[in-house]
């Protein structure tokens, strides 16, 4: 009898161990799951690319002959990966880290740019015309940041390798001259057990 | 008591017993998950898919412990066939991570199909399934514009396949790679059209060869990728141009127009076989049965086998194209199993035998402590449930179709009215479905993408 109960309570342990559990993590902890792209992965090499294009010698080029910061738009960044990877997630982080660096003026990408628009025209209907937003007084973008991620996988039994290059590329929307190239390559190794009791 | 002890010693007595306890407890065959597949299965093939979408979607709908990949596999298609691509494309997904975990297998698991059935393995599904499985969501993507997306299913593909060929390598099983597979990619890399989408597309065309020559023997390449080939070939002046001119002299490989559309009809037509148990009854001593199950494909009749696309301009001229065999989803199930036939089978003698072994030997102890009542009691249990355990796996992902057919129409960019006509073994026309107006741009390649269920 006393062995039954000592089992039980054991057995009761153990049950209350297998309740489901929910952890809150600091956003910028790094969680890899399953090998796949994940938001890390975007945000690292969001902030290191955009470090890296604002490093790069167009910027003072560009401040000399001009005399003020360059305005940038993010454009496509195309997925040539074997993932679903929600690009988006990706343009949103560049776009952040370009605004945050401070040396470069960011314009609203061609998506956000019709609902501006939208709610321009509708101003100049319905607003008091000391408050409206005038027309044909948006700020151009001197340079358009384009780019793909692309993906190499090696994979045999139970184990795989797998290479993500992020490329980007600065382009001057009036000459079409590629004034910076960047890239980045995160490397992930995942392995699975055979066999688990 | 006495005479009832007696007519359990007496073996035409216990058979008695034990084929008519058998027989009940073979009648009471789980509910609820194992009923389910075949309940959504048959709805798709009477045409009633909206019904077969609530029963599949319900909150309590599953097919038992160990079969959540099939569960969505069937569901992905039930979606896909409702309409709802992008619900479809989760689901697809939800299956494809979880037979990633079922990489690593439970020894425990393991151990139980080997005293009970391989029904208490989770469901992984047979390579050409997996490679399904990023056709379908690839078909999902088009579906929903969404070429890129489809484009990466392909490269998933490209990584796949020698994956898949490595894991079969000189095991049992025999791994079919999939040509249609290989030339959907190529089909998908040629409607990105970039200049390194066009190169791998290619070569996506040149593999596809090759497993269709793997596959038929030589006997039979669909014109549509013969034509491709040599599409593509002309425009890299690839070295064996002349070697598919030679061989495919009545494909034209017409060059594509700057100022024309393509259409590609991708259509799934019929059912894929389903798996039935067929079982050998095995008599042991005293007058107990054992047996052998083991699965065996059932075809199921359907009466589309082909269908024509037809493009009608403003001025009544029409532009069509029959489909043509591309993916024969029926024989890529057969070959599987016959390839796991040795396997299976052994398994299914070695199973049985084994269990009656250790029922015997415990049957002799028992006899020893309790006496020889209990020592056939016993035996007559375990007899019956080495019987009714003794069960097939016939679990497939049974809403796949028998074929997937292909057809591509070159037209010049305009509106145009589309008919698509469904033609049965004779030829003769059974329906006519009427797919609207379609407004092509130059350069646009557009994807019809049809199930017929007939």
């Amino acid at each position: 009898m006393k062995k039954t109960i000592i089992v039980l309570c054991f057995f009761a342990l153990g049950l209350a161990g297998c309740a489901t559990e929910v952890i809150r993590k600091d956003t910028a902890e790094v969680v890899d799951l399953s090998g796949r792209w994940n938001d890390t992965d975007a945000r690292m090499v969001a902030e290191e690319m955009v470090k890296g294009c604002t490093d790069g010698r167009w910027i003072a080029q560009f401040n000399k002959d001009k005399g003020r910061d360059p305005v940038v738009i993010v454009g496509t960044v195309v997925n040539r990966s074997h993932e679903h990877i929600n690009a988006r997630v990706f343009v949103e982080d560049l776009e952040m880290a370009l605004v945050n660096s401070g040396k470069v003026k960011f314009v609203a990408d061609k998506g956000a740019r019709t609902e501006v628009r939208e709610e321009r025209a509708d101003q100049q209907e319905n607003a008091a015309a000391a408050t409206r937003a005038r027309l044909v007084q948006e700020t151009g973008a001197d340079y358009m940041l384009q780019g793909s991620i692309n993906s190499v996988k090696d994979e045999t039994r139970g184990q795989y390798v797998i290479m993500f290059q992020a490329n980007l590329e600065l382009v001057d929307l009036t000459t079409n001259e590629k004034v910076w190239i960047g890239q980045k390559k995160i490397k992930k190794v995942v392995k699975r057990p055979k066999y688990s009791m | 008591m006495r005479h009832f002890c007696f007519s359990i010693r007496n073996a035409l007595g216990r058979s008695l017993i034990f084929i008519f306890t058998g027989l009940v407890l073979s009648s009471c065959a789980s509910v609820g998950g194992a009923r389910l597949q075949p309940e959504i299965n048959g709805l798709i093939a009477a045409g009633h898919v909206q019904a077969a979408a609530d029963k599949i979607i319900a909150p309590s709908a599953d097919y038992g412990t160990g079969n959540y990949v099939l569960y969505h596999l069937d569901r992905a298609i039930v979606l896909q066939l409702t309409g709802d691509f992008s619900a479809s494309a989760a689901s697809l997904e939800k299956a494809k991570a979880r037979y990633d975990e079922l990489y690593t297998h439970s020894v425990t698991n393991e151990a139980s199909t080997w005293v009970v059935n391989d029904n208490m393995s989770p469901y992984r599904p047979a390579a050409y399934e997996r490679v399904l499985m990023n056709v379908f969501q690839a078909f999902n993507y088009l579906q929903m514009n969404a070429l890129n997306d489809a484009l990466v299913e392909a490269r998933d593909l490209d990584a796949k396949f020698p994956v898949i060929t490595d894991a079969y390598a000189g095991d049992r099983h025999v791994f079919e790679d999939n040509g249609f597979a290989r030339l959907l990619c190529g089909i998908l890399y040629e409607a990105s059209g970039t200049a390194a989408d066009l190169n791998d597309a290619l070569i996506a065309y040149q593999q596809a060869l090759t497993v269709y020559d793997a596959y038929y023997g030589g006997t039979y390449v669909p014109p549509i990728l013969q034509d491709s080939l040599i599409r593509l070939a002309q425009k890299f002046n690839d070295p064996e141009l002349k070697q598919y001119r030679a061989r495919f002299p009545d494909a034209r490989g017409d060059r594509d127009r700057p100022d024309a559309a393509r259409v590609y009809l991708l259509e799934s037509v019929g059912f894929s076989p389903v798996k039935v148990s067929r079982m050998i009854p095995v008599p042991v001593d005293d007058g107990l049965v054992t047996k052998m199950a083991f699965p065996e494909f059932v075809h199921r009749t359907y009466n589309v086998h082909f269908s024509r696309i037809l493009l009608e301009d403003a001025q009544g001229h029409t532009t069509g194209a029959d489909t043509q065999l591309a993916d024969d989803i029926e024989g890529l199930a057969r070959k599987d199993l016959e390839a796991r036939k040795a396997f299976v089978l052994a398994k299914a003698i070695a199973r049985p035998a084994l269990k009656y072994l250790v029922e015997r030997n415990q049957k002799e102890s028992i006899e020893k402590k309790h006496g020889p009542l209990a020592g056939e009691l016993f035996g007559l249990f375990s007899s019956l449930y080495n019987f009714y355990t003794e069960q097939a796996d016939v679990r497939s992902w049974q809403a796949l179709p028998a074929q997937v057919r292909v057809a591509r129409v070159q037209v010049p960019a305009g509106i145009y009215h589309v008919r698509r006509e469904d033609l049965n073994a004779a030829g003769a026309v059974i329906s006519v479905q009427d797919e609207g107006q379609l407004q092509l741009r130059p350069g646009q390649t557009y994807f019809l993408i049809r199930r017929s269920l007939q």
